[in-house]
């Protein structure tokens, strides 16, 4: 499958199987993988190009875009995690009960969908999520800055210092900054490609197009200005440990980067779910990235755990 | 063989590009993806989709694109993706 018309939006999906030569039958009898990107950045290339590849040797793994990125149709609305998890079950309709591996938001959306939808999912790998600690110290009332945003160097400063109307202001500073910093190239990708982080991240860099309207920074600039996903995205309610807690006897692994903003969330993961899996891998927040390698290993042994009757 | 799957692969980039974007770039072997084409990841992507449908999933170029260095990645020509894909595609009627 390419492409997907389901609610309201034309989705761009990416399939990935086994090659043949190397895929025995029972390969395809395993639980398939759904691999969800981060948002503004990301797109099914962030897998594609990094981790999904060593995953796909031995089971079938599905890609999507997101509405509003990669090659996925760009909404007006439709931005809020529960929305997403809405769309990812109609784009996961088709497959047998399958594995999630969610970055950021991706993360989020995942823990919504199996919630929403129990027996669906078959087990949770959640890099580094965007969940508050609970003893994280809230940001002003009138400074709702979604937590995306505080994975941006300087948004928790311009939050500070923002007037009231500083939700707006400040998160698309932040994803400017992301888009600035991840998407074209700037100083996380040029040190990840410094230090051999992996050759996806020359593919990555790629997005730094120098084409001055690129599609990359058309549909960006499109996401940020013509839709309501800042809107949508500083309304939205953070997972919760008592969601986490919902989750009950699912597998979780969860994986969190020593630099990222997001470390902390591997906190209320252990208090909800202390039988959960949790690894402190040294980066920032796109660990795919620079932690590509240690990333594979523990998200393919966490697979391998897949106890499930062929 | 080679000539097909070049023009092939020219064909796919015009659909995931559009004409507009390779209106001045006669697509050759020795075309790179990055410093000629300004390929984006995401197009790539839509590429390896394409010649996937194309050819079968013997092709698997992710895995091809996964197990090249980074000088070679950032470096990629169109002829490295004919060459990958030459002993994998059937000539027609074979």
């Amino acid at each position: 499958m390419s492409f997907v018309h389901t609610r309201d939006a034309r989705f761009h999906v990416i399939d990935l199987t086994p090659a043949k030569p190397a895929a025995p039958r029972r390969a395809l009898r395993r639980e398939p993988v759904v691999m969800l990107h981060e948002l503004f950045t990301g797109s099914a290339a962030s897998w594609f190009f990094t981790i999904a590849p060593a995953v796909a040797r031995t089971r079938r793994v599905r890609l999507p875009d997101w509405r509003g990125h990669g090659m996925s149709e760009r909404t007006a609305t439709g931005y809020g995690a529960a929305a997403m998890a809405a769309d990812l079950a109609e784009l996961t309709a088709d497959l047998p009960p399958f594995a999630i591996a969610g970055h950021g938001h991706g993360a989020s959306v995942a823990v919504r969908l199996a919630l929403a939808h129990p027996g669906r999912v078959t087990r949770l790998a959640l890099i580094d999520p965007p969940f508050p600690s609970p003893r994280a110290v809230r940001p002003p009332a009138s400074a709702k800055v979604p937590a995306w945003a505080t994975a941006v160097p300087g948004a928790a400063l311009i939050a500070e210092a923002s007037p009231p109307r500083a939700a707006r202001v400040v998160a698309t500073a932040g994803a400017r900054a992301a888009g600035e910093s991840r998407c074209a190239g700037g100083a996380p990708l040029a040190e990840a490609a410094r230090d051999g982080a992996g050759p996806g991240v020359a593919a990555l860099v790629r997005q730094a197009s120098r084409r001055p309207d690129s599609g990359g920074r058309r549909r960006l600039a499109g996401l940020l200005h013509e839709t309501r996903v800042l809107d949508e995205l500083a309304a939205d309610p953070p997972v919760t440990a008592e969601e986490l807690a919902a989750l009950g006897t699912l597998p979780v692994l969860a994986v969190v980067g020593t630099d990222s903003p997001f470390r902390p969330a591997a906190e209320p993961v252990e208090r909800a779910l202390p039988r959960s899996r949790r690894h402190v891998l040294a980066g920032g927040h796109d660990l795919h990235i620079t932690a590509r390698a240690r990333l594979t290993r523990l998200l393919t042994t966490f697979l391998e755990e897949d106890t499930c009757p062929k | 063989m080679a000539d097909d799957i070049l023009g092939e692969i020219a064909r796919m980039l015009v659909e995931v590009v559009g004409e507009d974007f390779l209106q001045d770039v006669e697509i050759g072997m020795d075309t790179a993806f990055n410093e000629e084409l300004a390929l984006e990841s995401i197009e790539f992507v839509a590429l390896a989709q394409r010649v996937r449908d194309r050819y079968g999933d013997g092709t698997d170029l992710a895995a091809f694109v996964a197990d090249l260095d980074l000088d070679r990645l950032t470096n990629l020509t169109v002829g490295d993706l004919v060459r990958h894909l030459g002993p994998r595609v059937r000539p027609a009627g074979v």
